[in-house]
């Protein structure tokens, strides 16, 4: 059964699939097919088409030695993968497997009843990927948003003028958006959000926190 | 547990213990490039590799500058490919991918993932592999028959939709790059590929109504 109810649109998952997201929003793509079988089965169909046009293609021939060169390669032995163990503030929630393998930062309060952990990823090339964990019923000031914004709800739920947002769902935000999403009043909330720019405060509470929230 | 479940039925057809994928593909297909990679998986079959390896890295190095790497990086990159093939076998799964698709995809990570390093010079994680690792329990099954219906779904569309995907998908091209290419508005190439993708969809769709 797919309880999901919001998924990133046809234009975000062909991009996804081509690598033309920046990494951070690539990172929350990945978290949200780890739990959605309707994008995964998307994304299937999308890599059996190219994988049609791949099969149809003419071949390029390999230097002389590459066969030689591959069999030697086999044998030798495998770099020790990174794994990074979730820090224990995370370890009560399922954090998706692709955050494991790239590591978190120390997380930090960024409001009064959120904080903040970002991802160990290079904001200039990379973009800006983070936990945000938020108390319930809380409303975030308003903001705007340069650049798409990414999210996925990994435990709690909140919504914004499109409507709620539960767990596993993707809520993604185009340039020039602005909203003020409430966390929901039941539980807390925990998301995965990507974003391209620093947000933009377009009231007094935000532009006063904006220096703690650093994102 | 839907993984266990599948794999259950499918081996009971042949005896109640775990009956190791090659012994049954060698009673219905010799040697397919399944076959190949499941001989990898279970015993590092380094001809079953080699055989691989012929089938396909021509093929890789041919993707790969046709999204414009050059001969040299195409060649790495396509041993790179083979590489992992061979450390990730362990992974493949037939019920999910044949094999032409499961390794056009590692082909295709490998190439965002060296664009990606072109960048900043930083690794990328080991997990976008989970294309292939996740399971759940209304996943679609790709199979054979299911590419067979793509194939047959691009054939069915026209020219310039076809165009649109060829480009799109197998030269890497942005959207507005296809535009440029093809000399369209950037709207109509958005459209001609969502409408094809939209096609070969409601193609698989009607073919599975027709069989049911």
């Amino acid at each position: 059964m797919n309880s999901v109810h919001h998924h990133p649109n046809e234009d975000i998952l062909l991009s996804y699939h081509k690598g033309e997201l920046p990494f951070a929003h690539s990172i929350v793509i990945a978290a949200h097919i780890e739990t959605c079988s309707h994008c995964q089965s998307e994304l299937a169909l999308l890599n059996d088409i190219g994988a049609t046009f791949f099969d149809a293609q003419d071949e390029i021939l390999m230097d002389e030695n590459a066969l030689d060169l591959a069999l030697a390669r086999i044998e030798r032995p495998q770099d020790e993968l990174k794994e990074c163990r979730a820090p224990n503030y995370l370890a009560q929630f399922d954090i998706p497997s692709i955050v494991q393998s790239i590591g978190i930062k120390n997380r930090y309060w960024a409001a009064p009843g959120v904080w903040i952990a970002p991802l160990e990823i290079d904001p200039k090339s990379d973009g800006m990927a983070y936990f945000m964990y938020a108390k319930k019923g809380l409303e975030m000031p308003l903001h705007k948003h340069d650049g798409m914004e990414f999210t996925q709800v990994l435990y709690g739920s909140l919504s914004d003028q499109n409507g709620e947002y539960k767990v596993c769902d993707f809520m993604g935000v185009e340039d020039d958006y602005d909203h003020s999403p409430i966390i929901g009043s039941q539980t807390d909330c925990l998301c995965l959000i990507a974003t391209e720019k620093p947000i933009r405060p377009l009231n007094l509470m935000g532009k006063l926190l904006q220096p703690f929230a650093r994102i | 547990m839907q993984i266990d479940l599948a794999k259950n039925e499918r081996t009971s057809e042949f005896s109640t213990k775990r009956v190791i994928p090659q012994r049954k593909s060698q009673m219905v297909h010799e040697n397919s490039h399944e076959d190949l990679i499941l001989a990898i998986a279970n015993d590092k079959c380094r001809s079953s590799f080699a055989q691989l390896f012929k089938a396909f890295a021509p093929k890789i190095k041919a993707f790969l500058m046709s999204q414009g790497l050059n001969g040299q990086m195409a060649e790495e990159l396509a041993q790179d490919t083979l590489l992992s093939v061979w450390r990730k076998a362990h992974l493949f799964d037939e019920k999910k991918a044949k094999a032409s698709t499961w390794i056009y995809t590692i082909a295709r990570n490998l190439r965002i993932d060296f664009a990606r390093k072109e960048a900043r010079k930083k690794q990328l994680p080991e997990n976008l592999w989970h294309d292939f690792e996740i399971k759940t329990a209304d996943e679609k099954l790709i199979d054979d028959e299911n590419t067979a219906k793509i194939q047959a779904a691009l054939a069915n569309l026209n020219n310039e939709q076809k165009e649109v995907l060829r480009l799109s998908f197998f030269e890497n091209l942005s959207h507005s790059q296809v535009a440029d290419a093809l000399g369209l508005p950037l709207g109509t190439v958005k459209s001609r590929i969502r409408i094809g993708i939209l096609k070969i969809k409601e193609m698989i769709a009607r073919n599975e109504d027709i069989n049911e």
